[in-house]
């Protein structure tokens, strides 16, 4: 639970964002915890947001090599 | 033996970081996977196998890429599958070979063969069974404008509990305040109850505004909310008294007398005390 926001994928920030949604609606912190949980769940929908408008997709071409595991091919074209 | 078993048919992730495609490098199954994942969902990333799907180096080559997927892992979920053609062209699908691969795959594999009309060997082994390369990309990824919704949703839901949270520990706050003999800095504690009345009050026109401005950010709020801290009320000089024994909170000069041990808890900690004669109205 300590990753750094900035750090974390989108499913993972997800989870935490959900999970924070439902503790609060348990109810069971004090008020000043209610409040950094509420900050974290900001900060957390800051970054799904962030990650959801984030640039083009990324493509990476594996190729089989003689061992049989991958390695990074040349970029596909895709014209 | 197995292959076939619907209860071994894995969950597909709800958000996958990546996505693995093998499929040929021509053709328009792969164009119409890239163009469907990259309008849905662009954050995902792609790991792109390409492989013959016609031929008999087809079979082979599928089953060697899944396997080498699975050692290298790194995606969460796997599309394998070609566009439409005769029934020979589809052949490698219904080989052994690949069901077997699928089956052993270790991340949840989905097949799209040909149009809606075929169905393969590998259809039915895959955990998900896409008509079309396309609908495997629908199923692979969310759509992003559906993600924003929810996010929306816990974001507004986050904003609901906080408000009935706050009314709730707002007024605790007032009580504790009013119930101490506090007679002679009633001033400030008439102010520090204004300026709480007036912190909630501006916390709910930002609430009602963002309501009916999405688009203010959830940053002010933030700001507000932290007004109404009762941390904040300490620290201008307030303390509650505690019966260390019970962990309530002693609301009044008798209580006091009688708990005798108590702790003050002050803004930045607590200490504990012994408490003294009552004193005299006229002296408090």
């Amino acid at each position: 639970v300590s990753d750094p926001i900035q750090d974390l994928s989108f499913e993972e920030a997800m989870k935490r964002l959900e999970r924070i949604v439902a503790d609060l609606e348990a109810g069971n912190y004090s008020l000043a915890e209610s409040l950094s949980r509420f900050e974290e769940g900001v900060a957390l929908g800051r970054r799904c947001r962030e990650l959801l408008a984030s640039a083009d997709l990324r493509i990476r071409t594996l190729v089989e090599t003689p061992d049989g595991t991958l390695a990074e091919g040349e970029a596909f074209d895709e014209e | 033996v197995g292959l076939f078993d619907e209860a071994r048919k894995r969950p597909l992730p709800r958000y996958p970081a990546a996505v693995a495609v093998v499929t040929s490098p021509t053709g328009a199954a792969v164009r119409d996977i890239f163009a469907t994942l990259r309008r849905r969902f662009p954050c995902v990333e792609v790991l792109f196998l390409a492989v013959p799907v016609q031929g008999a180096q087809a079979a082979p080559a599928i089953a060697r890429a899944l396997d080498a997927l699975s050692a290298r892992g790194g995606a969460d979920v796997a599309i394998v599958g070609r566009g439409g053609g005769s029934i020979e062209d589809l052949w490698a699908f219904n080989e052994e070979t690949v069901a077997r691969a699928i089956h052993r795959c270790a991340i949840p594999v989905i097949s799209a063969v040909g149009h809606e009309k075929d169905v393969t060997i590998a259809d039915l082994v895959a955990d998900r069974r896409a008509a079309t390369p396309t609908m495997a990309a629908e199923i692979a990824v969310p759509d992003r404008s559906d993600v924003r919704h929810r996010i929306d949703a816990l974001e507004r839901g986050m904003g609901a509990r906080m408000r009935t949270r706050l009314e709730r520990g707002g007024a605790r706050v007032g009580e504790l305040l009013r119930s101490y003999a506090l007679g002679r800095v009633r001033g400030r504690i008439e102010h520090s109850m204004q300026a709480l009345d007036y912190a909630a009050l501006r916390l709910h026109q930002g609430l009602r505004a963002r309501a009916r401005d999405r688009s203010a950010g959830l940053d002010a709020l933030t700001a507000r909310l932290g007004a109404l801290d009762p941390r904040g009320i300490m620290r201008r000089g307030f303390a509650v008294c505690v019966d260390p024994r019970t962990g309530r909170v002693l609301r009044g000069a008798g209580e006091a007398v009688a708990a005798r041990d108590v702790y003050l808890s002050f803004h930045d900690g607590a200490v504990a005390a012994v408490v003294g004669r009552r004193i005299a109205e006229e002296t408090r």
